[in-house]
């Protein structure tokens, strides 16, 4: 009895523990999805300083002393259209321009068939040469 | 027409957020597009003519006219709680004609380069590249303007080049709202410009050796620095090494700089006879908590240029001995900024890794800073002799009233002319520490303190010392300037209030110069003291 209780308690144990486990697995599984869904990729010149933010600095990080720029859209594409522009007023060219990818952007694209797409970038100009 | 764009404010910060200061009046000026006065000289004059605007502004508002380039100084130097000017968009250069030079001047025409204020040693660095030439030395890093960082007198490791001001040899300035407050400035003993240059960017020549290494460090107090004249050298590469070494022998080599007969060699850089090459740059990283681990040294040699080699910016940017605030940053930031666990840390391995060899140019491996959170910088210059005496106080400082949260470096720098220049010793050691910001309490010393105790311990050893005016000090402690720079600090403010008079001085006086004890008007100058001299060439 003592036995059998013993066993079936064993037993439950192995249940919750291999819910446990996969609990464990999901959220980690959820947590590297949701990371690994959740970046920035960012291409910047090599040889060139990037417009100023003026006289008060207000990025932190990698943008301190850059003029930010953003663009923050959602766009619809028709079945035909694949393909988006935008034109920024840089005199003389982008400095940096960062795209970033979060969770909630994949799911957009997923549940609307890639129809509904959110857009999130962030560009800084070269700074003019006046020359 | 150039145009001032107003910011009404009530604060403003450094880059490493040492302030909020209190502030009411930011200014920024734009040239006038290019398409409306295609001519750059134009250009130029038509931004001076809008600066001696904005100072007529100040005066007949009877307020303060402070200039400032990147606000990468770390204390209240570049702050003026009235108005200041943002000069980041005053950046034309201009190459230098062999008809400008003046007949038998030490100077070559294509070495040459005049540069509006607001020019970063990047853009610079860039600019000159594309004429394959490039800066002499910069500092650690690259976002400094020119007029700011010769305005601190800003230096880099360069043991035989020196600052950044010294190879600047003329500088345009404005002091006031007139035309004839219009300046150009250089040596008499070492003129570089004819007159007809001056007369192109309408200034008055003032050729005048005491006045001008009195400018060239001018703590932002000595006028509006419109452009600088500045000496450059045919593009070279630079080969980077970082290699543990002993504190005997870094110590040694400091004190020394004999590098011939040291036992720290590089493998490759030696002369024929296998005696060690004297290096370009020679840095140590030291940390002042854990008396067991090795120093590292940052080691740089000379290479004559060429164009095969490979691009060094991944490796640049991965590096973690190339600039001692970006160095402690990454630290802190694998502790999440946490100081406790910080300090904690640097009980053990501060250096566990080395970087990889480099090759690059100036512009290359002195490269982009990124801005990680509040940070102080004590930053101290005594004489290259005195190295392990100053390192010595300064770590058991460090460890007796702190600990504080912050890594080491000593840089070497050849003398400066300039008057108040900090490297102001035939070598000047640099003994400095960059840190995470940090707020004192019952258990920890403040800021404050800790700075007033640094200038107290270095006093009562009786070093002869100074401090880089741009870095974490107390200011106002009591005499200091004197201590630093005797007699020179008169003859600064000498030549400060007989440039400028009563009303302008008072226009470029801030809380900082106040504090320093070096805004007080000198009465009664004789003005042939800023007369210009006849020139020796
Ligand atoms: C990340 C980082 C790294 C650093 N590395 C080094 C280093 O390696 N070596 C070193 O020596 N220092 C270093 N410093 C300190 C810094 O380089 C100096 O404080 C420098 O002076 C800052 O230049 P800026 O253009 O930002 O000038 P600001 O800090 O804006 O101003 C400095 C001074 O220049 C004056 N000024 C600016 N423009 C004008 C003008 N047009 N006319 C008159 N006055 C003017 C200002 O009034 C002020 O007095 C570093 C600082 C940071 C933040």
């Amino acid at each position: 009895m003592i036995q059998q209780s013993d066993s079936s308690l064993r037993v439950s144990f192995r249940v919750f523990f291999f819910h446990q486990e996969m609990l464990g697995k999901a959220c980690l599984f959820s947590f590297m999805f949701f990371l690994a869904s959740c970046y920035s990729v960012r291409l910047s010149v090599k040889n060139a300083a990037a417009t100023p933010d003026g006289p008060i600095a207000t990025e932190e990080g990698y943008w301190r002393n850059k003029q930010v720029n953003h663009i923050d859209t959602t766009l619809r594409l028709g079945l035909m259209n694949n393909e988006v522009m935008y034109l920024a007023d840089c005199r003389e060219g982008y400095h940096t321009v960062e795209y970033r990818v979060s969770l909630g952007h994949v799911l957009l694209n997923a549940i609307t068939f890639g129809k509904v797409r959110k857009i999130k970038v962030k560009y800084a100009c070269v700074k003019p040469q006046n020359n | 027409m150039a145009v001032t764009k107003s910011y009404h404010t009530q604060s403003w910060n450094t880059f490493h957020e040492n302030g909020p200061f209190a502030a009411r009046l930011l200014l920024s000026t734009e040239h006038a597009s290019m398409h409306t006065i295609p001519d750059k000289l134009e250009r130029y004059n038509d931004c001076a003519a809008e600066v001696r605007r904005l100072l007529a502004e100040a005066l007949s508002a009877a307020e303060g006219f402070r200039a400032y380039g990147s606000a990468w100084s770390m204390n209240n130097i570049a702050h003026h709680k009235e108005r200041m000017h943002f000069n980041a968009m005053m950046n034309i250069k201009f190459e230098i004609g062999s008809d400008d030079v003046v007949n038998g001047s030490a100077y070559q025409s294509n070495n040459l380069f005049f540069l509006e204020c607001g020019n970063t040693i990047k853009e610079i660095s860039g600019f000159l590249f594309n004429k394959g030439k490039s800066l002499k030395t910069s500092g650690a890093s690259n976002g400094q303007t020119i007029a700011g960082a010769i305005s601190t007198g800003i230096h880099g490791s360069a043991v035989d080049v020196g600052s950044v001001q010294d190879y600047v040899v003329g500088i345009n300035l404005i002091t006031g709202p007139g035309p004839d407050d219009v300046v150009y400035l250089e040596r008499h003993s070492r003129p570089a410009l004819k007159d007809s240059f001056a007369a192109k960017i309408k200034s008055r020549v003032v050729r005048n050796d005491g006045l001008f290494n009195a400018a060239l460090v001018g703590l932002g107090s000595f006028g509006f620095i419109h452009g600088v004249l500045i000496e450059v050298e045919d593009l070279f590469l630079l080969k980077r090494y970082v290699r543990h070494i002993s504190r005997k022998d870094a110590l040694e080599l400091s004190e020394s700089q004999d590098f011939k007969n040291s036992d720290f060699r590089i493998e490759g850089e030696t002369d024929a006879a296998g005696h060690p090459l004297k290096p370009y740059h020679f840095k140590v990283y030291l940390n002042p908590y854990n008396e067991q681990e090795d120093y590292v040294a940052e080691v740089i040699y000379k290479k004559t240029y060429t164009s095969n080699y490979p691009n060094p910016i991944d490796t640049i940017q991965q590096a973690l001995y190339k600039d001692l605030p970006d160095f402690i940053a990454r630290f802190a930031s694998t502790f999440n900024r946490s100081i406790p666990l910080m300090l904690k840390a640097m009980k053990g391995t501060l250096f566990p890794k080395l970087d990889t060899e480099v090759t690059g140019t100036l512009g290359e491996i002195f490269w982009d800073s990124i801005h990680k959170g509040p940070a102080f910088a004590f930053t101290i210059g005594v004489d290259h002799s005195q190295t392990s005496k100053a390192l010595d106080l300064f770590v058991q400082l460090a460890r007796n009233e702190g600990p504080i949260p912050g890594a080491m470096a000593l840089r070497f720098v050849k003398a400066s002319e300039a008057t108040l220049a900090f490297t102001k010793f035939p070598v000047t050691c640099i003994v400095e520490m960059d840190g995470v910001l940090w707020k004192g309490s019952k258990k920890m010393i403040s800021i404050e303190k800790y700075s007033q105790r640094l200038i107290e311990v270095y006093q009562q050893a009786g070093i002869k010392f100074t401090i880089h005016w741009g870095k974490t000090a107390q200011w106002s402690y009591p005499g200091l300037c004197d201590y630093m720079y005797g007699n020179r600090k008169t003859e600064w403010m000498q030549y400060r209030s007989a440039l400028l008079g009563p009303e302008v001085a008072k226009v470029f006086t801030n809380d900082f110069l106040v504090a320093a004890g070096l805004a007080q008007f000198q009465e009664g100058i004789a003005a042939d003291l800023i007369a210009s001299q006849s020139v020796i060439v």
